[in-house]
């Protein structure tokens, strides 16, 4: 009896974790979502019994998503940032896993380091270093004027969508380059020999090769940057500031800033989950399928 | 009929004077017996809580609730430490470290970002805080909730020194939860190195938003609701900037939905650090982050790139306020702190750090300028009693109003 429960016993700490964390606050929000807010301090209120959640604010808000609605610009937007910043990432982050993982030898440990240091400066930190370095007279633009690219300082922080996209690669590529380069890095060596042995070339070897072994990887490290981008905010308010720019998390944040709409953010929040719950179960059908064709190609 | 329009009734003197809201307690009492009275306020539109919004042409005397007294006079001075709830940068250190010194106690200051972040705190009931800085708009809403205490004046000698026309303010007849702490105008901020038109060079000055397309991108509006809606509405001569017309609040939003299609309008609250940086080139901006300004301009920077514009009439004032908890374990130390505040030398020294101008009457404009507070490029920052007598002032909405404004503000922020 006491070895049936052993090993599962190892999984309450997270389960705990998970409910107290994750479950609760998710059905609070519902709870504010579908609740009232009180009338003097505009605090909401939640309603925890589902069979008294009132579900017109939920209807107003997708009334605004419709194509040409407030929301709907703001959803547009925030996917379309997410995307960009997504594949800038990928395309810096992918080469420095991967040479990491195939070419580093004795700065491995070193270079491995470095992508660590990010993570001692908290993000709103890095974001306002970002802004010292893009100011008028900043270094960027001082660089680019001693080296002749520019002639007048170029406005970086004059809300543009460039800038907005550039920091968020900025902020989050370091969270993708370490899970892809495990990711390359368990990859065996005598795989890529054996397509080399077969006459791949270097190239023909990584695109039939290393990218499907590492498509998973990309996959999860994508998730794992993707999924706190949505819910960005602070980002396009330290770079930019402009209406033009603002994300789904600036609405949300508005909303929950202040005033008696909450139950509107707390929809918002809602609707944003689930489009990225849709995204998950995406990578999950990825994942589950890939690990049975594994078991398959085993047999 | 719209509250507004209604009539003042001898039920609405009976009820505002106290009397009556003395027995009840409660909002919901209040609110309930406002109901039945067919809102005896008459005049002014009803507020959260059930105390009417106050306006210029409709002063508000505070109700008093029976389980809610102010403390008793002569009382000896608690041994504190005293905990402050302020905004962050709002007061001069050195004020306080006088104060500790003088009434050997401690004094603690915990920060808040915004009034709704602190409400938030102060509503949870885990705050323990015996001195607050709350604004006008949520004033009405703290009694009502009684989360503030009402003064007993006994302990505040120094509201003499307080201007006349603020000593019993619209918002707060006979100060009786309130004292004045700062006072400002809402105005533009302007780089006179890099714009070639100052606003007072306009016919309408607002328009030097609108017509601000060589300066694209270095555009910026305050990134609150409603400073910016009101500033779309003064430009259209609307000066009732609490309307609740869903008309003339629309048509605000979309002209600043054409700033953002004009010059690609930023909104944020850096107007003392962006304006002397450089980044922004015309702000909409706070007279009392202007005359602070100056302290953020790069070396060898003059302050007289810096200037500031206020209308001299129909000017956005705005007054804050510090106020007393009603669960301040201090409320004695916390009189003598608000005391402290309006000594006119204090303030004075509170005004040189903070940039804010206390609304007191031995305070001299010129004197400022004279002595080296104030540039004399930037004495337009200056706030006088007559701007307050004359300006608009933001005030509390309903519900309605709220959300409203704040639709508006939401459409707007989407781009």
């Amino acid at each position: 009896m006491v070895r049936r429960w052993f090993w599962p016993s190892f999984a309450l700490p997270g389960a705990a974790w998970l409910v107290l964390l994750f479950l609760v606050p998710t059905y609070a929000v519902l709870a504010v979502a579908f609740g009232t807010t009180d009338p003097i301090f505009s605090n909401p209120v939640p309603v925890w019994n589902p069979l008294d959640w009132q579900f017109q604010t939920m209807r107003s808000v997708l009334g605004e998503m419709r194509p040409g609605h407030t929301f709907w610009i703001v959803y547009v937007r925030t996917f379309a940032y997410v995307a960009i910043s997504l594949a800038g990432c990928l395309a810096i982050g992918y080469p420095v896993a991967y040479y990491l993982a195939r070419h580093a030898r004795r700065s491995k440990a070193l270079l491995l380091l470095l992508l660590i240091v990010p993570f001692w400066v908290s993000y709103l930190m890095r974001m306002l270093a970002w802004v010292g370095l893009l100011l008028p007279d900043g270094l960027v633009n001082r660089a680019l004027q001693e080296l002749g690219v520019i002639s007048q300082p170029y406005g970086w922080l004059d809300g543009q969508a460039s800038s907005v996209i550039l920091a968020l690669i900025y902020g989050y590529v370091p969270y993708l380059i370490l899970p892809l380069y495990a990711v390359l890095d368990r990859i065996e060596p005598h795989v890529l020999e054996a397509g080399r042995d077969l006459g791949a070339s270097p190239i023909s070897t990584f695109l039939h090769v290393t990218l499907p072994l590492s498509k998973n990887g990309i996959l999860a490290a994508s998730v794992l940057i993707a999924l706190p981008m949505f819910g960005d905010y602070y980002t396009n308010d330290v770079i930019s500031g402009s209406p033009r720019t603002s994300m789904i998390g600036n609405q949300i944040n508005l909303f929950f800033q202040g005033g008696p709409q909450r139950t509107v953010g707390a929809s918002l929040v809602i609707i944003l989950s689930v489009m990225l719950a849709l995204l998950m179960s995406y990578y999950l059908w990825v994942t589950v399928r890939a690990s049975a064709q594994t078991e398959d190609s085993l047999l | 009929m719209h509250p507004r329009e209604r009539r003042t009734t001898r039920r609405h003197f009976l009820f505002a004077s106290g009397g009556t809201i003395a027995a009840l307690s409660g909002a919901d009492a209040l609110l309930r017996a406002a109901e039945a009275l067919g809102n005896p306020f008459s005049g002014a539109p009803m507020g959260p809580g059930g105390i009417p919004l106050a306006r210029r042409d409709h002063p508000v005397t505070l109700p008093l609730y029976s389980d809610n007294g102010p403390i008793d006079s002569g009382l000896n001075l608690e041994k504190g430490p005293l905990n402050v709830f302020n905004w962050a940068d709002y007061i001069n250190p050195a004020i306080l470290k006088d104060f500790q010194k003088e009434y050997g106690v401690k004094v603690k200051v915990t920060t808040f970002e915004n009034e709704e972040e602190a409400l938030a705190k102060l509503t949870s009931g885990q705050a323990d805080f015996d001195v607050w800085f709350p604004t006008v708009e949520y004033l009405s809403r703290s009694v009502a909730g009684k989360l503030i205490q009402p003064l007993n004046h006994h302990y505040l000698p120094h509201l003499k020194n307080v201007w006349p026309s603020l000593q019993s303010p619209f918002y707060d007849q006979h100060s009786r939860y309130t004292v004045p702490y700062t006072i400002y105008t809402t105005g533009i901020a302007w780089r006179t190195d890099k714009v070639k038109k100052a606003p007072s060079a306009y016919k309408n000055p607002y328009d030097i938003f609108w017509q601000a397309k060589p300066y694209s991108g270095k555009v910026a509006i305050l990134d609150d609701q409603r400073e910016a809606l009101a500033m779309a509405l003064l430009r259209r001569h609307v000066y009732d900037v609490n309307t609740e017309s869903a008309k003339l609040v629309d048509r605000a939003e979309g002209d600043l939905a054409q700033l953002t299609k004009l010059v690609n309008v930023k909104t944020n609250v850096n107007d003392y650090t962006d304006v002397p940086a450089g980044k922004t080139w015309i702000s909409q901006a706070w007279s009392g982050d202007m005359a602070g300004a100056p302290n953020y301009l790069p070396k060898g920077v003059k302050p007289t790139v810096l200037g500031y514009w206020s209308p001299a009439s129909k000017a956005v004032i705005g007054s804050d306020m510090i106020a007393i908890l009603r669960g301040a374990k201090n409320p004695v130390l916390a009189h003598a702190f608000l005391n402290y505040l309006l000594d006119n030398k204090k303030a004075v020294e509170n005004f040189s750090w903070n940039g804010y101008i206390p609304p007191l009457s031995a305070i001299h404009p010129e004197k400022l300028i004279s002595q080296g507070y104030i540039p004399k490029n930037l004495g337009s920052t200056i706030v006088r009693e007559s701007d307050f007598e004359h300006g608009v002032s933001i005030l509390p909405l309903t519900t309605q109003g709220q959300s409203l404004w704040q639709d508006a503000w939401s459409k707007f922020k989407a781009g």
